[in-house]
């Protein structure tokens, strides 16, 4: 592909605890996510996959490696480049309870990036804008996150992270923590809202048919390496690593069998 | 031959319907599938039949095992059958261990907790269960604790112990759910073997319809604290009777069975599933439901034999909205 990558890792690695017990959660990963490519990144627990995408929205800094965005280093320190990433990138988190302020009002929360990073403009009318896009009912903003169900607070949580005008979305397990009938309706709307706004997206699951579902490309992390990617039909139809081909084997089909490996 | 009997069991908390009147049958050897979302009431109904529905929930009805009415047990008498003819698996199997007590020490509890036997035959008997769930070294892994044992590790300990006194019947509340998608299959693969091998009646409850159908002959699907349809898993998959059974369905096989190019939108079910209190009168799946009329104020019963299920307005027989996506990999 011509060009240079919106959002790019370059072997980058975290090693966590000290020398004699240290464990390397990330070696040398490298990503690229392209302009309106929707990227998978599959692992398990252990695969380093959650400390990626810390890293992914500056969270958290490598030991090792390089993040771009746009082509500008993010861990450069410099201020401007720093603000331009985060309304760049944002991220949505498996638990919308754990990332939404218990004592913030719904509107109060989706406006908070708008004021962290000094959007100009109405503040309240885009609010208004983004609730509508996520399809929240009217008045929604007036509500606190407790009085919402799994399926609306994550919806909350996208339009917050919508809020800066991103042009790249990082979901972590966005739909992981969700009612099998409300999972689908939550995909389709991240789907639309990628569509719709032409954003480009990593989607971060532990979950290979769902990945399959959303994604073009995908990256298997195991073990926080990376030891397959590619088109992910064709990571489907023919895994080349075996941890890949185990992974799919795993996932269970309505009426199948449990194979067991 | 009937296992469980549990017929209009009914439980309630501050007046509000957490079951609405349950019935169905576990046969002795048996694995069925109890399947249903967040709000339908699955756990509580698990909870119940163990006799360990939390404080302030009024159950009624009747749960009998083995021929015993078990409601309005002791908590004495009841334990004496839970561990010992009825065992469970549950979710976190951290809640399940003591943390500071060496795991092979925990299954030889379990094995004495209902039996008189020697500690050299209960010791035999723990690694003998330990190395039957699958730990290659019993004798050198029973001495860790817990916390040293991987999630998968940790379930297959709860499930020895669970195995410890031969019981009729496992009941296992999302056993896999906190586990990873391999680790998900293995302990899927051992609780199905097992169970066979001991001749046990498995209730695996779960909101996972690709588990359950994967492993269960059987599924039951609850939802608003009642069971809306009951059939063989076959049934269930190719020719669901209830809407919702039909949606879950759907849902469950649009995510992953095409890429999203060739598959466009996922089917979805309308609105979420309403919080204690809030579900509809007459039938629960009335507001999200496709097939609703006038007369769904009523509460449907929930009738046929065999294949039973509780609605006014149900999909044909044989009319499977998505026929020929059950095919299995």
């Amino acid at each position: 592909m011509a060009g240079e990558p919106l959002l790019e890792t370059v072997a980058v690695s975290r090693t966590y605890g000290s020398r004699s017990r240290a464990v390397h959660a990330l070696s040398r990963v490298s990503l690229r996510l392209w302009e309106g490519e929707r990227l998978g990144v599959v692992g398990e627990s252990g695969s380093g996959k959650s400390t990626l995408a810390r890293i992914l929205v500056a969270l958290e800094r490598p030991d090792q490696g390089e993040v771009r965005f746009q082509g500008r280093s993010v861990l450069s320190g410099r201020r401007q480049d720093l603000v331009s990433f985060r309304k760049g990138v944002q991220i949505i988190f498996q638990d919308p309870f754990g990332s939404l302020d218990p004592r913030l009002r719904v509107g109060q929360s989706v406006a908070e990036p708008l004021r962290a990073l000094r959007v100009p403009g109405d503040h309240g009318r885009r609010v208004q804008q983004l609730l509508e896009a996520v399809g929240l009912p009217t008045g929604s903003e007036r509500l606190y996150p407790h009085q919402l169900s799994g399926g609306q607070r994550q919806r909350v949580a996208i339009a917050r992270a919508l809020a800066p005008e991103p042009t790249a979305l990082i979901a972590d397990e966005a739909v992981s923590a969700l009612d099998v009938s409300v999972r689908a309706q939550v995909l389709n709307l991240i789907a639309d809202l990628v569509d719709r706004l032409g954003l480009s997206l990593i989607f971060i699951s532990h979950d290979m048919a769902v990945i399959r579902h959303v994604c073009t490309r995908v990256l298997v992390l195991y073990r926080g390496e990376v030891v397959e990617e590619g088109p992910v039909d064709q990571i489907f139809e023919a895994p080349q690593h075996p941890y890949t081909a185990a992974l799919i084997r795993s996932v269970p089909v309505l009426g199948g069998r449990i194979q067991d490996i | 031959m009937t296992l469980l009997r549990v017929s209009g069991l009914r439980v309630e908390t501050e007046g509000l319907p957490v079951l609405r009147g349950v019935d169905f049958e576990v046969s002795a050897g048996e694995r069925v599938g109890l399947i249903g979302e967040s709000g339908s009431g699955k756990t509580v109904a698990a909870l119940t039949l163990m006799g360990l529905q939390p404080e302030g929930f009024a159950v009624q009805g009747s749960v009998e095992f083995e021929g015993r009415q078990l409601l309005g047990l002791s908590d004495r008498e009841f334990s004496a059958i839970r561990g010992a003819r009825m065992a469970m698996v549950f979710q976190e199997p951290m809640t399940a261990l003591d943390p500071l007590m060496r795991v092979g020490q925990q299954i030889i509890d379990a094995v004495r907790a209902h039996r008189r036997v020697s500690s050299s035959e209960s010791r035999r008997r723990m690694l003998e269960l330990m190395a039957r769930v699958g730990f290659p070294s019993p004798e050198e892994q029973s001495r860790r604790f817990p916390h040293q044992l991987s999630g998968g590790q940790r379930q297959r300990v709860v499930i020895a112990i669970a195995l410890a006194c031969d019981p009729a019947l496992i009941l296992a509340d999302e056993p896999t759910t906190a586990l990873d998608v391999t680790v998900q299959a293995q302990v899927l693969a051992l609780l199905q073997r097992l169970v066979a091998e001991e001749g046990s009646a498995l209730l695996l409850i779960s909101h996972d319809l690709a588990v359950v159908s994967s492993v269960c002959q059987r599924v039951l699907v609850m939802y608003g604290g009642t069971l809306v349809e009951a059939a063989t898993t076959d049934e269930i998959l190719k020719a669901p009777r209830h809407p919702y059974t039909a949606a879950l369905l759907q849902t469950s096989a649009g995510i992953g069975a095409q890429s999203r190019l060739a598959a466009g939108r996922l089917p979805t079910i309308p609105g979420s599933v309403p919080s204690l209190g809030g579900f509809p009168e007459g039938c629960v799946f009335r507001g999200r439901c496709p097939r609703e009329q006038a007369r769904c104020r009523e509460v449907p019963p929930l009738v046929g034999d065999g294949h039973r299920f509780a609605c006014w307005f149900p999909l044909e027989p044989g009319a499977a909205p998505i026929a020929g996506t059950f095919v299995g990999r």
